[in-house]
């Protein structure tokens, strides 16, 4: 996952704020009791909301308490944390993270790929770590990255080449209820979050891709200039599409205390996250 | 396998017409519309799962028994499709699209086939199939009614009076509370949002 899936913070109120963060600093320490102090660096928004999206089912409330932030020791922060939810998160994050490094070790060429190189045996082992722990999720995104290396071999549009990770999410959140109907609803939500995903890191990636031969949706019909030409439209009304897909079914999702934070996150952020991309792409011209 | 004729309760040798009637009958004791909200909703969509089978299964045998009335049948093949998406039968609703040859495909096949891709949620391939419906049969409200809305969607990127608040909120592209977000983003998660 890339954080795209984040809130918009002028819309948020100070305790949303607060308790936004609180989760993200619980999973935040949390990663760093499990797999190392390195782990840490590699936690993105998205899993935030998904750890968010996991206690809202939750039956109990979570535990707030105060820790030190490794970036600003001096300072006390609140944590967020629920048992099994947030072990379950950093685990997931980390299959995660071992499943993406991999894909770039043999997508980029060599100097590209050093990094990814020198960081990949720590990453394998918080993967071997942490599959035991998560063996379905682990399935589950093995199938995905084998399933996206198919789409893309048969140089697929929009609509098949989102198809894995969409399907990925939409596995993910079924599981998080034990309601048929929110499950029901947990899937589509799931499948449209992951489609934004993949459809906004394609729109982000478009120009890179293109230089270095890559796939990418998009280009499959267009080229770099035309798209630019129409201000990227065919891609950014993919993305609009799928927002407001996923507004449909989220006010379907019942999500009692979370409710407010993830509204903002759906409703406002996910459209900010499309600006953010369109603004980058602005200023590098 | 319970006798399908049993289930809409007509002789084996009722007319088309007949058993069509049955159905619609029956359909509408169990439409999912009247149990909303009720403790038996699940044991009437059991009800109404077995009732369309048993009317699918007919129809198929029927069908299946006459040669050489294609275009007829081509039309009743979009309505027993139609059903079925309706059911969330969407695999089987596909198969029988696909097996349509492209001559006998109308703004009707469009628009099915558009349906089951948003039931899938494969929304550029919705679009395009609504918009060649629309194409086809201009007149047709439905049609017009799906692509409307995908259409709203896709410039929008939301659904006619859904945000939260009435509109309270001003728009997240107003440059000021942009500036704000961009500044927030740097700081506030200690700047390492990503990988």
């Amino acid at each position: 996952m890339f954080g795209y899936v984040r809130p918009f913070k002028p819309e948020l109120r100070m305790k949303e704020y607060e308790a936004y963060k609180a989760v993200y600093c619980g999973l935040c320490k949390e990663l760093g009791r499990q797999y190392g102090i390195f782990a840490r660096f590699t936690l993105s928004y998205d899993f935030t909301f998904l750890a968010i999206l996991s206690m809202a089912f939750q039956k109990t409330a979570p535990d707030f308490s105060k820790i030190r932030c490794l970036i600003n020791p001096l300072k006390k922060c609140s944590a967020c944390r629920q048992n099994g939810v947030t072990e379950r998160i950093a685990s997931q994050a980390m299959i995660t993270l071992y499943h993406k490094c991999r894909d770039q070790l043999l997508d980029e060429n060599w100097l590209a790929r050093l990094p990814v190189s020198l960081s990949f045996p720590f990453v394998r082992w918080c993967w071997q770590k942490a599959r035991q722990k998560e063996p379905q999720y682990d399935c589950f995104a093995a199938d995905m990255m084998q399933n996206q290396q198919l789409a893309e071999s048969r140089l697929s549009g929009p609509d098949p080449a989102a198809e894995p990770t969409a399907h990925f999410l939409s596995q993910i959140c079924e599981t998080l209820s034990d309601d048929p109907d929110q499950k029901r609803v947990l899937a589509r939500f799931g499948y449209l979050l992951g489609r934004y995903i993949y459809l906004s890191d394609a729109l982000d990636d478009l120009e890179k891709d293109a230089k270095k031969h890559r796939f990418n949706p998009f280009l499959q019909r267009y080229t770099v200039s035309e798209l630019k030409s129409v201000s990227y439209s065919p891609a950014v009304e993919s993305i609009h599409g799928t927002i407001a897909e996923l507004e449909k079914a989220f006010s379907l999702l019942n999500l009692n205390d979370w409710q407010p934070i993830a509204e903002n996150i759906v409703y406002y952020g996910l459209k900010q996250s499309l600006q953010n991309i369109l603004r980058k792409k602005e200023k590098i011209e | 396998m319970t006798d399908p004729y049993k289930v809409l309760g007509v002789s084996p040798s009722a007319s088309d017409e007949e058993v069509k009637k049955a159905y619609r009958e029956l359909a509408r004791k169990y439409h999912p519309d009247h149990y909303q909200n009720d403790p038996l909703s699940d044991l009437a969509e059991e009800k109404m799962k077995e009732i369309t089978a048993a009317y699918d299964q007919i129809m198929d045998m029927r069908r299946g028994g006459r040669s050489g009335c294609s275009s007829d049948a081509g039309q009743s093949q979009f309505s027993d499709i139609r059903r079925m998406i309706n059911n969330n039968r969407i695999a089987e609703a596909e198969e029988l699209l696909d097996g349509v040859p492209q001559s006998s495909r109308d703004a009707e096949w469009y628009f099915l086939k558009g349906s089951v891709f948003y039931t899938r949620g494969w929304l550029d391939e919705a679009y395009r199939h609504f918009n060649q419906a629309v194409q086809m049969n201009p007149n047709n409200q439905e049609y017009r009614m799906a692509l409307q809305q995908m259409s709203w969607q896709r410039s929008h990127g939301s659904n006619p009076g859904s945000m939260p608040g009435g509109g309270m909120y001003c728009s997240p592209c107003n440059f000021c509370t942009s500036m704000i977000c961009a500044d927030c983003c740097c700081h506030c998660m200690g700047g390492r949002g990503c990988f």
